[in-house]
């Protein structure tokens, strides 16, 4: 950061002229705009891509916790032939289920779920308002509720036994199927983000490299005079960096404050859509710390394009 | 100190610019090129300061073969070195302070001291109420001096000069020929392309004359020209 500093500062001022600042008059050609747009662009849009999974993630753990230790005993509304089973009928199995699971130890909090309870989960789906089960007239399953504290592997299948023999068609829901669908998708969105954010650095650096070779072009005399009267390769390279790390600053600043009004937006759109069944996202310290990395990585890799590129040219003059 | 052995030379597949040129220049020497527009005055400039590389033949400077420098080794001769180029190559974005500063900023020299040495230098030459204009805003005399300043504001080991009395009146000419001596005094080997028969009469060194690529040296004159300058300055 140090170094950071000393590159930026100007430390010609005890020179007579203000006019000092490159040898090589890099900060008046022109495509600068373009230049910081892109960088500007590439901040942004990585910038979107790594929140993303940030978020992705907080969602995911969300949902985990909320879901972990939480399991459900379905007791179908109808048996295997199709038949309905009365109502009555379905009450006795899961109070007689709910009194033979007594016995398990890490079991806590078995109680049926209120049929209230089932049609507000559902409410979304059917897009009802003020419904109840008999006005809709349908085939509710009823639902036992239970949490374990530390459940052993085992439990699951032991619970599904004892349950099976009171009634062949009820169904222990662990929800392991859906929270290992629900890693694959993170995982799967993770990596998209991922390769999403190489691509756009992939770009950027191709585009400021052209445009450092196409810089070095129209400068090639005052580059080679450099040379003539005794400039290392180093002391050239030293002026392109600055020119690429300033505007890198100058991009990153402008993708950065972009991507915080965006972000922000979002979550207040998504704090309207309560019914959408998304997680808060978190902005916190934690947050902002890890995105800070991005503007401090894209001055990093234009600084380091941008030597890399400009040292390789030098090579191939005299 | 510098060596020129069998060196021939031609830019892409032209004609030979330079045929088996062949001299030494003694550390502290102090020569005239001289020859006639075209006959390659600013091309040896061009090998001696490194620029380009001879088509055949061997360069040997301060001791080390050119041919094995690697380009760490090859900047710093280079800072050994002043040139005067015949176009000037004055950076236009530049003032004339920091045109002049330039080769003293790329040997890394504090601020404070470079602000010192170029000011009395740009004083000297008579430019020290000029420091901050940009060189497209100074005549041509004036850029010539700027050129010169910047060439040896680092009291180099060599300096060459290609026709650096071109756009100035002789009084001036004079004056810049005297630093020269000056420099030469203190150790500076010097070359100055010129074809100012009035400055080579007036100052009396070995010539390097070159026509049609190949190089004769010739020994300081003593014509009567010269006896009739000596009166008068
Ligand atoms: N960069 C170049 N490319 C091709 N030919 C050149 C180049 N520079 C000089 N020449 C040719 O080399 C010859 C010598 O030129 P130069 O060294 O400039 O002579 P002088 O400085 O004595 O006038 C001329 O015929 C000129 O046309
Ligand atoms: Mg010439």
């Amino acid at each position: 950061m140090r170094k950071l500093f000393f590159l930026l500062k100007r430390s010609r001022t005890l020179g007579v002229s203000d006019t000092h600042t490159y040898d090589i008059p890099l900060d008046k050609g022109s495509g600068h705009l373009f230049l910081i747009s892109l960088i500007g662009l590439m901040v942004f849009l990585a910038f979107l891509s790594v929140s993303a999974a940030i978020i992705l993630s907080q969602f995911s753990r969300q949902w985990q916790t909320g879901l972990e230790g939480h399991w459900t005993i379905e007791l179908p509304a109808v048996d295997s032939k199709g038949n309905l089973i009365p109502r009555d009928k379905l009450e006795q199995k899961a109070e007689k289920i709910t009194e033979s699971l007594k016995s398990f130890k890490p079991l806590r909090d078995v109680k049926i779920l209120p049929q209230e309870e089932i049609i507000k989960l559902l409410e979304p789906w059917f897009q009802v308002q003020n419904a109840t089960g008999d006005a809709l007239d349908l085939p509710f399953p009823l639902l036992i509720s239970l949490t374990t504290d530390s459940a052993p592997p085992s439990l699951a299948t032991e619970l599904q036994t004892q349950i099976t023999r009171i009634m062949p068609e009820a169904r222990l829901d662990t929800h392991e199927e859906w929270l290992r669908q629900l890693l694959k998708l993170t995982g799967t969105l993770h990596l998209t983000a991922f390769l999403f954010t190489v691509v756009i650095c992939s770009a950027g650096v191709v585009a400021l490299a052209g445009a450092m070779q196409s810089r070095m072009a129209e400068h090639k005399d005052n580059i080679e005079l450099l040379h003539l009267i005794g400039a290392e390769d180093s002391y050239i390279t030293r002026q392109f960096q600055r020119h690429a790390i300033i505007m890198a600053l100058q991009g990153a600043a402008a993708g950065l404050s972009a991507a915080a009004i965006f972000l922000y937006g979002l979550r207040l759109y998504l704090h309207g859509q309560s019914d959408l069944l998304l997680p808060v996202f978190e902005m916190n310290a934690l947050f902002w710390l890890k995105l800070s990395l991005i503007p401090f990585l894209t001055i990093l890799l234009c600084g380091l394009t941008t030597r890399f590129t400009v040292l390789r040219t030098l090579h191939r003059m005299l | 100190m510098i060596k020129f052995e069998n060196i021939g030379l031609r830019y892409g597949v032209g004609p030979e610019v330079l045929n088996d040129v062949h001299f030494t220049l003694e550390p502290g020497s102090f020569h005239f090129l001289s020859g006639p527009s075209g006959a390659g005055k600013t091309s040896l400039m061009r090998l001696l300061y490194l620029g380009i590389r001879p088509t055949r033949g061997q360069i040997s400077m301060f001791g080390q073969n050119v041919n094995d420098l690697d380009r760490h080794a090859m900047s710093h001769i280079r800072q050994k070195i002043g040139v005067v180029f015949q176009d000037f190559r004055l950076l236009q974005h530049l003032s004339t302070f920091d045109n002049v500063a330039l080769p003293l900023r790329i040997s890394g020299l504090k601020e404070k001291l470079i602000r010192k040495n170029v000011e009395e230098l740009l004083d000297w030459v008579g430019l020290g109420d000029q420091m901050k204009r940009l060189p497209n805003t100074l005549s041509g005399g004036q850029q010539q001096r700027i050129a010169i300043a910047r060439a040896v504001i680092t009291k180099p080991r060599l300096l060459l000069a290609d026709e650096p009395t071109g756009n100035l009146d002789d009084e001036i000419g004079f004056k810049l020929l005297g630093m020269f001596e000056q420099l030469n005094k203190g150790g500076t080997t010097i070359v100055i392309a010129t074809h100012n028969e009035l400055l080579m009469e007036k100052f009396r060194h070995p010539t390097l004359v070159l026509d049609q690529g190949e190089l004769h040296i010739a020994p300081s004159r003593t014509g009567p020209l010269k006896k009739f300058l000596d009166g008068v300055f």
